[in-house]
């Protein structure tokens, strides 16, 4: 069931109903049940027993850690058994192939696994750690993992985030279900207007790509990356938004990544939840490890201090970047470009920074200024699109011949005369052109302002304007229906 | 939620419905081209209650070949031809039941074309989009998606999925049609123009040959509808129409099932019916399966005649609760005496068929071909109003004629600036460019509304304008040195 769908919003309506008239002691069944309910009409019978396995193993898990001793050979044993226990359902569905090995389960790809299977696995490793209570209850261990709306894309959420407000009761909030439908209509608005409308040139572009070389290849991939955000965030502006509705806050996954002056700062305004899980539950602990203490000492040895420091430090990033790069998917466009490439920019970054000091001292570059802010800005989303390429390409091989081309191929000309109207047609053109300036308008304010907050404090008539306006511009201008597929989200597919 | 909050959201959620609808409105297309599928439907509605004595059934074929208003003029039969492009049986047993919801007609007239093929989607778009919500059409579009894969239910319950990327297409017909009239002065029926010349004269019956194959939801459709008609005591009568293309074996498949449901059957393509009717397919027919205007007429005068007899239809042109039909007549008679001309062939024959609340806008390079024109054309222009002296003068000429007078006229060296608008504020401008620096050849221009009409090619330009319908009824080129003087389009 897409989340842009009319049978989607009929589902969410009727649950959000049923939730609130309902006494509110009964509000986490009903969300329970709403969210299996999703899980089976989504995926079938055949994907329902992984979720469960998931929900089982993790609950099970959490109990007996919480009732090993601290710090003994049992818990750790018990620790990596279950971790691998809830990793593996993911690893038999999207790695095994990578290694080699035939898929067990054939092409199944249920619903959210890469999504759920990270909060379970925080869960475990939470409780083996003594941060957390186990929850001994079963069904509500069952809503923290299959909580419908961040089923299909995330964001990846902590259980001490979440079980509060997933359990405690949630009185009726006019603002929080204003705020929350605004912002739904927003997502759908990024998801149906821009996105989707940008497919039409990155599709055509990439699935025909040796007819379509040079320029059209840097037009598709800039639209590419705006394609991938609008979609990915519009996502999350519907799932934040439904669950708000239930008086549940989820955790932003979006701080406007594309303002980004420096890949570190890239990633901590994109994808936010998974550079945070990746970074509390295995880089952090690998730094902390004995293996890494042991590597750190004899690294501070060989090289010295400073630069003994450094090693284990970039070599723990290496690996925290290619397990990056694996979740999004098991084959090397996928560890190269959402992993390794980013490695290779942050490292060489942290290594070429006494390099860029002195040239700025050199030739009195101001570095507190708004130019040097956006070439910062600039360099940034030339790297990450760089990233994109090999993301969207099916393969490593044709990324790389992609980039390629986009530097031996000089066409130019393409942007001026008229061949971008191959891609799309210049009215999809201008409005995409138009819906970007509004996005980046917004992104602009939101830095400044609570806008839905600052939108409430308005008069009616311009409140109410605005959202028929964006009501409207999504109706006529969204891509859906007839020749669409405005189902599929990008990141559905992890 | 208080009450201030609970009104809010009730006012909110009704303005976002009104909005939904008036969108829903402007964006669905409206189908006001050849087959005037939106028109017949909406006609159908404005329809008093319990009118109808005869239904007329089927697709284009029906629309074009049965005038309802004939079969009243001249029998005082009270009918509507139903039909929308390509309308499969599937959509016409629902429309039947739709139309027994507001009438209580005795006769269906069916014809049976789409038994022997499978229909489109846009086909089943255009006969369902416009159908009013019932159980009727709820139950048509389920089953419809049901067994259509490409069909969406949700699109039928909101058209606006579907037709919402048409914002570059939209016209003022869009914007003004939640407004306007939709009474139907032809009752369904499209009076065509034109003539398809080539020669067709019926298809000899054969039993003996082997019948087509139906289409089996077209043919389970038919069923329905034959059973629907029972059950409501309704006389079904299936007919085809003449269309080049039909063959016995087609004939024998309908005249088979007709048999077997104890149903008359009348094949028009039967050239014993065609000698009866006068009926000659290259002036009656407008393409390999359509009449035109006159073929529609000689069709609905044997078939009036037939219904008349066979079912003993009441003659309503007397009945006062019949009077709205007379109100009709009259306009129909105009849409009637438009295709008329639209249909002539010859300059003269054309002249002849002109009518007094037509604008006429003339325009011609000066030529001294022009002197040829016969002494009758010339003055059958004069009885225009047109200054025939001026006209053979060798220069280029001008004109807006209304009322046997000239509104408004230019002559000279080519035309520019002649431009107006006429009582209706319906503008026009005029111009002829003679070939040099920026054209290579001589262009003549007559624009109507800001939309070009002329045809091109150096002759005779003229464009007639109906100013009761509101409407460009015909736009001709004639070669003056053309022996015959015949038109073209």
């Amino acid at each position: 069931m897409a989340l842009t769908s009319f049978s989607f919003l009929c589902f969410f309506l009727f649950t959000a109903m049923v939730y609130y008239i309902l006494p509110q002691r009964f509000q986490w069944m009903i969300l329970l049940t709403a969210s299996l309910t999703f899980y089976y009409i989504s995926g079938g019978w055949a994907v329902l027993p992984f979720l469960l396995y998931g929900i089982f193993i993790s609950y099970l898990g959490g109990l007996l850690l919480e009732r090993t001793k601290e710090g003994s050979r049992k818990k750790t044993l018990f620790t990596w058994m279950f971790v691998v226990l809830t990793l593996l359902p993911l690893f038999l569905l999207k790695y095994v192939r990578f290694f080699g090995f035939p898929a067990p389960f054939g092409p199944l790809a249920p619903l959210g696994i890469s999504f759920y299977t990270m909060s379970i696995l925080g869960y475990v490793i939470d409780v083996s750690w003594g941060i957390l209570p186990a929850q001994k209850n079963i069904f509500r261990h069952a809503l923290f993992t299959s909580y419908f709306p961040q089923m299909i894309s995330g964001p990846i959420t902590r259980y001490s985030q979440m079980a509060e407000q997933l359990f405690s009761p949630h009185a009726f909030s006019y603002q929080q279900v204003t705020f929350g439908a605004q912002r739904i209509l927003w997502g759908f608005f990024k998801k149906l207007v821009i996105s989707e409308r940008l497919a039409l040139a990155v599709n055509l572009v990439y699935d025909q790509y040796p007819v379509y070389q040079g320029w059209y290849l840097v037009v598709a991939t800039i639209c590419f990356a705006f394609q991938l955000y609008t979609d990915f965030s519009g996502c999350m502006d519907i799932v934040l938004g439904v669950s708000q509705v239930f008086g549940i806050s989820l955790p932003e996954n979006f701080a406007c990544p594309y303002f980004s002056r420096s890949i570190s700062e890239y990633w901590r305004r994109w994808h936010i939840t998974l550079g945070i899980w990746f970074k509390e539950y295995l880089f952090y602990p690998l730094q902390k490890s004995p293996l890494w203490i042991a590597f750190l000492d004899w690294s501070k040895k060989r090289l010295g201090k400073k630069r003994g420091k450094k090693l284990p430090l970039y070599t723990g990033m290496l690996v925290l970047w290619f397990s990056v790069g694996m979740w999004h998917g098991g084959s090397w466009n996928f560890i190269v470009g959402s992993g390794l490439l980013h490695w290779f920019y942050i490292v060489a970054g942290e290594l070429l920074t006494p390099l860029w000091k002195r040239l700025t001292a050199l030739f009195q570059v101001r570095t507190q200024v708004f130019s040097w802010h956006f070439f910062q800005g600039l360099r940034t989303f030339l790297l990450v699109n760089i990233g994109f390429v090999f993301f969207r390409a099916p393969s490593l091989k044709v990324a790389l011949s992609m980039l390629f081309s986009m530097g031996r191929v000089q066409n130019p000309q393409i942007l001026f005369d008229r061949s971008l109207f191959q891609l799309m047609t210049p009215q999809d053109w201008m409005i995409a052109l138009a819906s970007l300036l509004l996005l980046l308008f917004v992104s602009s304010l939101q830095q400044k302002i609570r806008i839905r907050e600052t939108l409430a404090a308005q008069n009616l008539v311009f409140r109410w304007s605005l959202y028929l306006l964006l009501f409207v511009a999504v109706l006529i201008f969204g891509c859906y229906g007839g020749d669409y597929d405005a189902a599929a989200f990008i990141y559905q597919r992890f | 939620m208080k009450n201030k909050e609970l009104i809010r959201c009730g006012v909110f959620l009704v303005l976002l419905a009104l909005l939904f609808q008036v969108l829903t409105t402007i964006y669905i297309p409206k189908w006001y081209g050849t087959w005037q599928s939106t028109r017949i439907v909406d006609g159908f509605y404005e329809l008093p209650k319990d009118r109808l004595d005869v239904v007329l059934l089927g697709s284009s074929q029906t629309i074009m070949g049965l005038s309802p208003m004939e079969l009243y003029r001249q029998y005082g039969i009270s009918a509507y031809s139903f039909g929308t492009e390509e309308q499969p049986l599937y959509a016409t047993y629902y429309w039947m039941r739709e139309i027994l919801r507001s009438q209580k007609p005795s006769v269906a007239v069916l014809d049976v074309n789409e038994l022997l093929h499978a229909s489109s989607e846009a086909a089943y778009r255009k006969a369902f989009d416009y159908m009013k919500w019932s159980q009727v059409k709820w139950e048509a579009i389920k089953n419809h998606c049901e067994k259509e894969e490409d069909s969406t239910l949700f699109s039928y319950i909101l058209p606006l999925a579907n037709y919402h990327s048409r914002w570059d297409e939209l016209e003022a017909e869009d914007f003004t049609y939640l407004l306007s009239d939709k009474t139907d002065p032809c009752l369904g029926f499209v009076a065509a123009s034109g003539t398809c010349d080539f020669p067709y004269e019926g298809t000899p019956l054969s039993k003996e040959e082997e019948p087509d194959p139906a289409d089996q939801e077209a043919y389970d459709s038919l069923l329905k509808i034959i059973h629907l008609c029972q059950e409501e005591e309704i006389s079904l009568l299936l007919i085809k129409t003449p269309r080049a293309g039909w063959n016995a074996g087609k004939h024998n498949l309908i005249a088979d099932l007709a048999q077997e449901y104890g149903l008359p059957f009348l094949d028009f393509n039967d050239p014993k019916l065609m000698e009866a009717m006068n009926f000659d397919y290259a002036k009656d027919a407008k393409d390999a399966s359509h009449l035109n205007i006159y073929g529609a007429e000689k069709l609905g005068a044997w078939l009036g005649n037939y219904l008349t007899e066979q079912y003993q239809l009441p003659d309503r042109r007397k009945d006062p609760d019949y009077g709205y039909l007379a109100d009709l007549l009259p306009l129909y008679e105009m849409q009637s005496e438009n295709a008329k001309l639209s249909t002539c062939m010859e300059f003269s024959d054309w002249l002849e068929h002109l009518q007094e609340r037509y604008t006429i806008f003339f325009a011609v390079n000066g030529s001294p071909s022009l002197k040829q024109l016969p002494q009758t054309v010339l003055e059958q222009l004069q009885g225009l109003g047109m200054g025939t002296d001026i006209l053979i003068s060798g220069a280029d000429y001008g004109a807006v004629l209304q009322n046997q007078g000239i509104l408004a006229w230019q002559a000279g060296l080519g035309i520019s600036n002649f431009w107006g608008t006429l009582e209706d504020q319906t503008s026009y401008q005029l111009s002829i460019v003679h070939a040099g620096e920026e054209t290579i050849e001589n262009i003549c221009s007559i624009c109507v509304a800001n939309e070009e009409y002329a045809v091109q090619g150096e002759g005779i330009h003229l464009v007639v304008y109906d100013m009761e319908t509101h409407q460009v009824v015909d736009a001709i080129l004639v070669y003056p040195e053309d022996p015959k003087l015949s038109i073209h389009r």
